[in-house]
């Protein structure tokens, strides 16, 4: 695996309550939440309507470098929610070791899909990323956070990323 | 955006064991998936209200008033077709939902996943319907208790999806509540 351009900054959530503690000790590195978040199979991809309701629904992607990809057909939900609000939040499938990305979403056009992203999407679903079928997007996180259970609350992260170059 | 729905909070109470039975059917999924067209092998309810009382962890998906989702794990007991949890109004999920009660809470199988819509209000300790307090201390060890300082809220379902991985094509689920 290629490694990320940028190592996020690592911080505490505000979680008061929980005994999270203020010392940074324990604190899990970037590589346990991305190999995780790599690694799931299914993913839900959180979006907000124009009317403010949030809406919810699994997908299958892919995480390549520094973001991930996903695909959906034009006319979804997600998809018109998110041609309005690009913001985002996307979930691992493993509750024990969940990691949640907050993020901001980029419609791509066909030219700009990498190349791995279609030879990464075979490998793992064994079915083709096709944007003839829906437009594939790239989620750019600005954070994550990491809530394993059986390191709770010492290992509780989050880590913020700088904002890269454009962001709609 | 909708306002706080506190008002709703008072006509909890005891009847709302008698909930009508929401109304099933198929989710708008792409036609590349495949699925049947038939309803045959749709869920019973019960399927999800099982699913999603046994649930453990939940994850609740809010909005920030700048529009941003925010989405966390947590405790909470479904009870009687509506979701219960507590926390304290300083929390990130608290003020969302201060301005605008639209939520989703997630049960956390995702090989069997629920995603419930559905609107959050906040409820009084003295409004709380009969049994949930022991079910609190049965699930997760301790009572409902008003000394711990947070607020209940209840989430009342809108819609309902169930995506059971292993029978997905026949089995994909939506129900409706009036």
């Amino acid at each position: 695996m290629s490694e990320a351009k940028q190592q996020p900054k690592a911080l505490r959530p505000k979680m008061d309550g929980y005994g999270v503690p203020q010392s940074s000790e324990g604190m899990l590195p970037w590589e346990w939440a991305r190999d995780r978040f790599s690694r799931s199979h299914n993913y839900l991809l959180i979006t907000v309507r124009p009317d403010g309701a949030p809406h919810a629904m699994p997908v299958w992607g892919v995480w390549l470098e520094d973001a991930w990809y996903f695909s959906t057909g034009s006319t979804s939900r997600k998809s018109r929610n998110l041609e309005r609000n690009a913001k985002c939040v996307v979930c691992t499938e493993n509750a024990e070791e969940a990691v949640i990305v907050e993020g901001t979403a980029h419609r791509l056009k066909d030219v700009d899909i990498p190349q791995r992203a279609f030879t990464d999407y075979k490998a793992k679903y064994d079915w083709e990323l096709d944007p003839k079928l829906g437009p594939v997007w790239k989620v750019s996180p600005s954070v994550v956070f990491a809530m394993p259970e059986k390191q709770f609350p010492k290992g509780v992260t989050k880590w913020v990323f700088e904002l890269q170059g454009s962001s709609k | 955006m909708p306002t706080k729905p506190k008002k709703a909070a008072q006509k909890s109470g005891a009847t709302s064991s008698s909930v009508a039975q929401p109304r099933a059917s198929r989710p708008v999924v792409p036609r590349s998936y495949r699925f049947p067209a038939s309803l045959k092998g749709m869920l019973d309810w019960s399927w999800a209200r099982e699913r999603l009382a046994k649930s453990y962890n939940y994850v609740i998906v809010t909005v920030r008033p700048d529009g941003r989702p925010h989405a966390m794990g947590m405790h909470g007991l479904w009870f009687e077709d509506a979701y219960y949890f507590g926390t304290s109004p300083h929390t990130r999920k608290a003020k969302n939902l201060a301005r605008n009660p639209h939520c989703i809470v997630i049960s956390e199988d995702m090989s069997e996943l629920i995603i419930v819509e559905g609107i959050a209000e906040t409820i009084g300790y003295d409004a709380l319907p009969k049994g949930l307090s022991d079910l609190s201390k049965s699930k997760y060890g301790w009572p409902i208790d008003p000394r711990m300082g947070g607020q209940v809220y209840r989430v009342k379902p809108k819609v309902v999806f169930a995506f059971p991985l292993k029978q997905i094509a026949t089995a994909v689920t939506k129900w409706t509540f009036d």
